[in-house]
């Protein structure tokens, strides 16, 4: 018996060892990664240069003024690129001239109330400081207390705005911080990015007139532009000689419908993927066709990965649900049959029908996945129904399956 | 041995060795600050299995004595090594080495 253990570990070893031999087409697949930022970000240069330009008092007078920046477009243009692009070289200039500022980014979407974002500051300067039983109001003074005691000057960028539940305490706070001094010194700066501007109207009157101005406003990316930056990652990511002129023509074109760069540089990367499958030392337009009926501009694989692990579980409940019934809504009871079913497939403790209806709700509003109504006159009672019209469900479960796999 | 990285050379007020490490909870607190860098008291307190009183004693000796410096935000106090001094960079570094 343990010899047999043996021989078949060997074996499996033996094909890993093969499969590492196999020739590739990427000099680096990370490059393609999301969460990769190049130094270079074609297009996007002038807007870089405006949000360096509203910062440069920052460094001139150091701890004298603050700025508050609102950058907003549609999704996969470029606003995180360039927040993150322009903290690197905030930090690099205040090193070389011996500032004190430090620059913070923080992901709404993850960390999506008020106490969630301040903790995630806090940490970020000592994460020895206990992540519990602290207020908000607690959590600000501690913030104040490390800015103002160590004079560090704080560069914050709110990501995914449109995603926090309530804005408007953390704007109002953050945006006047050191107001009840007179002429005191500033400690904050925020950069906010979102997709739009619709969000302002939520906030009241006094944060909002803060932070209209300035904006800087991201637009879709053209197939021209699209093919500049798939070109620019191509030598980062691949041996040369392997993606042609036409296969990124291809690819920008494609992805020039939704302006969407984060989708060309996912679909190069699957295109990628499955040429080195086929041991093809170039990707053809076969290819990238595959790669396209396996990926879909609707499925945000971010927003599924951000989904708590019950919120995966029951989105997965909903998928089966509506590809066994074959019907355009099913309702919140079958899915929560289904949902059981799931839960035991992964060990994982079923929740109770009120929490459910919360993440139902919050897959609707928060992440727009879902869509759900309440069931109409030929029916006894109230049910909620709910639906999925935008992605294509085999490629949600398959994604899904995977997510929960992993986790 | 050489440590770079902006010590100063010696710290005057350090005490000496052997009132440092003369029980086995300062030696412990030692440790773990060297480990972790920088600690709160509650984590302190759960790592090492001592009671808080305990282990307060032993902070309030380190802080007296320079060789640990309390940072107080708010209500929440964390500790660390005042590694800027030689003698405890020494501290430091024998500790870490010896795992």
């Amino acid at each position: 018996m343990n010899e047999r253990t043996t021989s078949s570990h060997i074996e499996s070893t033996n094909l890993f060892e093969k499969e590492l031999e196999k020739p590739t087409i990427f000099k680096d697949e990370s490059k393609l990664s999301i969460n990769y930022i190049p130094s270079i970000l074609p297009h996007r240069e002038n807007e870089l240069k405006n949000l360096i330009n509203e910062f440069r008092v920052i460094i001139e007078h150091p701890m004298k003024a603050n700025r508050k920046v609102l950058i907003t477009g549609p999704v996969g243009t470029g606003k995180t690129a360039i927040a993150k692009s322009f903290g690197q070289m905030l930090k690099s200039v205040a090193k070389k001239r011996n500032l004190n500022i430090y620059y913070h980014h923080v992901n709404c979407r993850r960390n999506r109330t008020y106490s969630l974002i301040l903790k995630n500051i806090i940490l970020s300067f000592y994460s020895a400081i206990p992540s519990r039983g602290y207020s908000p109001e607690e959590l600000l003074d501690i913030l104040k207390d490390i800015l103002i005691k160590e004079k560090k000057y704080l560069v914050l960028t709110l990501d995914e705005l449109d995603y926090m539940v309530d804005k408007s305490p953390i704007l109002y706070d953050l945006t006047r911080l050191m107001d009840e001094e007179f002429n005191s010194d500033q400690y904050i700066s925020l950069i906010i990015i979102a997709r739009n501007t619709s969000f302002l109207h939520l906030l009241d009157k006094s944060t909002r007139s803060t932070l209209q101005n300035p904006c800087i406003t991201m637009k879709k990316y053209t197939a021209e532009q699209l093919f500049d930056i798939l070109a620019e990652r191509c030598k980062e990511a691949f041996y040369s000689g392997t993606v042609s002129k036409e296969i990124l023509e291809q690819i920008a074109e494609t992805s020039a419908e939704f302006g969407d760069a984060r989708y060309a540089l996912e679909l190069l990367r699957v295109a990628g993927g499955v040429a080195n499958k086929e041991c093809n030392l170039k990707i053809s337009p076969e290819h990238v066709r595959i790669a396209q009926s396996n990926i879909h501009p609707m499925i945000k694989r971010e927003i599924l990965r951000d989904l708590t692990y019950n919120q995966k579980i029951l989105l997965l409940a909903i998928v089966r649900k509506l590809k066994k019934e074959e019907t355009v809504y099913v309702e919140i009871s079958d899915v929560e049959d289904q949902y059981a079913i799931i839960c035991e497939e992964f060990n994982f403790k079923a929740t109770q029908h009120t929490t459910n209806w919360n993440n139902i709700k919050d897959l609707e509003t928060t992440f727009g996945i879902i869509k759900t109504k309440v069931s109409g006159k030929n029916k006894r009672g109230r049910s909620t129904l709910i639906s999925i019209n935008d992605a294509p469900l085999e490629l949600l479960e398959e994604e899904l399956t995977q997510l929960l796999e992993q986790s | 041995m050489q440590i770079q990285n902006g010590t100063s050379p010696s710290n005057e007020n350090v005490v000496s060795i052997i009132d440092l490490l003369s029980s086995k909870g300062r030696v412990k607190i030692l440790y773990l600050l060297a480990k972790y860098n920088e600690l709160n008291i509650t984590q302190i307190v759960k790592m090492t299995k001592m009671n808080s009183t305990q282990v307060n004693t032993h902070l309030k000796y380190f802080v007296n004595n320079k060789v640990i410096e309390e940072k107080k935000f708010g209500r929440v106090k964390i500790y660390r090594l005042m590694t800027e001094y030689y003698k405890i960079k020494l501290l430091q570094t024998f500790f870490t080495h010896w795992d």
